[in-house]
């Protein structure tokens, strides 16, 4: 099958879905040519909210912190805008716009280290009883 | 090709500074409880969350740091680092961030 076909079996033409792609590159962060996926804001607000919640948590070693920091941003910055598609379809009257996600972020960022465990208990019980 | 040294070199010392606040931030917002005061606090975030954005913005859209920014980056150091790395007492009191958790707890 071409892939002017398998575009238009999705329902996108060849041109939205460049657009698109270009539209993503360009807002994503990039590091050695290679696109990260990760948006700016977004990364900085998960970051905030990472902050944030480490002033309320106890005190912990160096390389801990660091890296409760790194799993708190990473984790907002790649699952932020599901988090906000989720509030959209929550909320209709909310619109999905780049603030929303930026919230979004926020809010994950600042729970990070309390919904990271807390996923993978239900993976494991879920595992368990498969 | 002088230029190009300018850039590597604002680019170079504001990375640099930047991960000295963040981290000393980050040593700071270790150690408070949740008895801190409040505005400390919001201070150390949004230190911290600038620092991570200096460091971030060259790779996003590739944007060199001014002089002006670069500026206020040493300067915010140098305070910060007041008292760990440089003496305290060349630095008045009054500019330098006191945490004072355990003397706000016991009032």
């Amino acid at each position: 099958m071409a892939l002017r076909d398998q575009t238009e079996l999705w329902g996108f033409a060849m041109d939205q879905v460049t657009s698109a792609t270009h539209a993503i590159a360009a807002t994503t962060i990039t590091v050695a040519g290679v696109t990260t996926g990760l948006s700016y804001e977004i990364l900085l607000a998960g970051f905030a909210g990472a902050l944030a919640s480490l002033s309320y948590l106890d005190a912990m070693p160096a390389w801990r912190r660091l890296w409760s920091l790194v799993t708190s941003t990473l984790t907002a910055g790649y699952t932020a805008p599901v988090m906000a598609a989720g509030l959209e379809w929550l909320l209709p009257t909310l619109e999905l716009s780049n603030g929303t996600m930026v919230a979004a972020g926020f809010i994950l960022g600042v729970t990070a280290q309390a919904l990271i465990p807390g996923a993978l208990v239900i993976v494991r019980r879920k595992s368990e009883t498969v | 090709m002088a230029s190009s040294t300018i850039v590597f070199f604002l680019i170079g010392t504001n990375t640099l500074f930047a991960a000295a606040i963040l981290w000393s931030t980050l040593t700071a917002l270790s150690t408070m409880t949740r008895k801190c005061n409040f505005w400390p606090r919001v201070a150390y975030v949004l230190m911290g969350t600038g620092a991570f954005a200096a460091i971030l913005a060259p790779f996003y859209l590739e944007r060199v740091p001014t002089l002006p920014e670069l500026m206020f980056m040493v300067a915010l150091t140098i305070l910060r680092l007041s008292g760990n790395i440089l003496p305290r007492q060349r630095i008045p009191q009054a500019v330098s961030l006191n945490l004072s958790c355990e003397a706000r707890s016991k009032r």
